[in-house]
């Protein structure tokens, strides 16, 4: 992207607000965007990784699925859900292979992309990058260890919540919060999201309504009784900032 | 080159860790300088340690295979995110100052590692960079594991997940050589790699013996009809053991 570009200073205020790219000094930034070019896809767009994974993409606003898929089944299972700030795919980016997912927007968005060797040439040339890559390469660790587990171990009704629970940053002694980056999913995409199907999370969204744990109308979800949900959750520890 | 070593009884600790997916590529004086903040630790076979006793120190291996699981207390079910073999580290989800629940770390084998403190290993990590070109390689293998086992777990049936348990630690060009990491394991083990419990596992591996795809031998699995077991898997990629 050309410096004098009216998206250069917009894209800079964007990552410097992305936890992964906040604390780079601004030349650093300005290099990076200096490779990269700017894209908006339209929502609801598919692509497979196949078509993708040669650059690497920061997504600046709007949201993206990685899913997988069973073709004979049609069943969808959502590996991460990628909100602002966040790049893909990083498993390309670590080890330059082709990841088997498939890509879809779940918003129109607007992203960044550069070929993935100048990213990584980048990443080589900004060591100080790595104090911020590799807590965040933790957490997308612990979201695929989190959801292995709770498919081996655990039923519809645990695994929802946990999922919701993953998504509440929410302070002690709060009762009702808003989920983050999943709040207005369809019951269909919540479903995909934990190996379940939209009947399933329906039902269970249903009942907890019922007893005032959460409400959800009009595709929009929020929590009522969050301590209520973390017992649901089988006390899922340290999730909740305490 | 791991397992042999192994098997002579000595470990050339460094000769190791330069096959190692992690340490390989680095330079001999690096390796040496780090060697220095490690120390031996030995477990024996059976050994469990829950990740809050051992997420203190970080951990290379250096023969034998560890298990890294997670339990659910109240069914007593456990899954097997890991298993580690020779020159792994653990655990790298601490080591990354991720936050997992609670994990839980058995020895299938003896167990010879070196061990440092977590907050050396990091400190050890920022320090070096070059570290990275093997280390961000290995993450995303370790990373794809993981993706592996809970697309398995989401979207195929038992059959399914343990055909493909079993072809991605096949000797793709030998098939009837036993397979590499999971060779030896018990019905259980092999259970808990794939999320299911020990009896559907064993009706099933003798439902392949009945069909002639796979023959058991001295408690090693051998794989008779490798096609058969790609139809089984649905979809695997051939050769692509990481994938």
């Amino acid at each position: 992207m050309n410096p004098e570009s009216a998206f250069f200073n917009e894209s800079v205020r964007c990552l410097m607000q992305s936890p992964l790219f906040s604390e780079l000094e601004t030349c650093a930034i300005e290099e990076i965007l200096s490779h990269c070019r700017r894209e908006t896809w339209k929502r609801r767009r598919q692509l497979p990784m196949e078509e993708t994974w040669r650059r690497f993409h920061i997504l600046l606003s709007g949201r993206v699925r990685l899913s997988r898929s069973n073709p004979e089944s049609g069943r969808m299972i959502t590996l991460f859900l990628l909100g602002p700030g966040e790049p893909f795919c990083i498993f390309s980016l670590l080890d330059g292979k082709p990841h088997d997912v498939m890509l879809e927007t779940l918003d129109d968005v607007t992203l960044l992309s550069l070929p993935m060797e100048e990213a990584r040439q980048w990443l080589v040339e900004h060591p100080e990058f790595n104090r911020k890559l590799l807590p965040y390469l933790g957490e997308q660790m612990c979201s695929l260890a989190g959801l292995a587990t709770d498919l081996a171990l655990h039923d519809t009704e645990t695994r929802l919540a946990r999922l919701i629970l993953r998504h509440v940053d929410a302070p002690a002694g709060e009762q009702h919060v808003t989920p983050r980056l999943i709040n207005d999913l369809s019951h269909e995409s919540l479903a995909e999201m934990i190996g379940s199907v939209r009947v399933v999370v329906n039902r269970q969204l249903q009942h907890w309504k019922q007893e005032g744990i959460v409400d959800a109308h009009r595709g929009h979800l929020e929590v009522e009784a969050l301590q209520e949900l973390v017992r649901r959750a089988e006390e899922l520890p340290n999730k909740v900032s305490a | 080159m791991l397992a042999d070593a192994h098997s002579r009884g000595v470990v050339d600790i460094k000769a190791l860790l330069r096959h190692s997916p992690l340490f390989e590529g680095l330079d001999d004086a690096v390796l040496d300088e780090m060697l220095g903040h490690f120390r031996r630790e030995t477990w024996k076979q059976g050994r469990q340690v829950t990740g809050l006793e051992s997420g203190q120190r970080f951990h290379i291996i250096l023969s034998g295979r560890l298990k890294m699981a997670q339990i659910n207390p109240d069914t007593g079910r456990m899954v097997t995110l890991f298993l580690l073999q020779p020159g792994d580290g653990f655990d790298v989800i601490s080591l990354l100052d991720g936050q997992p629940d609670p994990l839980i770390f058995e020895a299938r084998d003896d167990l010879m590692m070196l061990s440092t403190p977590m907050h050396e290993a990091r400190h050890w990590i920022e320090q070096h960079p070059a570290f990275n070109r093997s280390f961000l390689p290995y993450l995303g293998q370790q990373m794809r594991t993981l993706a592996n086992l809970a697309g398995d777990l989401a979207l195929h049936d038992t059959e399914t997940r343990l055909a493909r348990l079993i072809l991605r630690h096949v000797h793709h060009e030998e098939p009837s050589q036993p397979l590499r990491l999971i060779h030896n394991l018990s019905h259980e083990s092999l259970a808990e790699m794939i999320g299911s419990v020990r009896v559907v596992v064993n009706r099933q591996l003798q439902h392949w013996q009945r069909d002639g795809v796979v023959v058991t031998r001295r408690g090693e699995l051998i794989i008779k009809e490798l096609e058969t077991l790609l139809k089984k898997a649905m979809h695997f990629p051939r050769h692509t053991p990481h994938s």
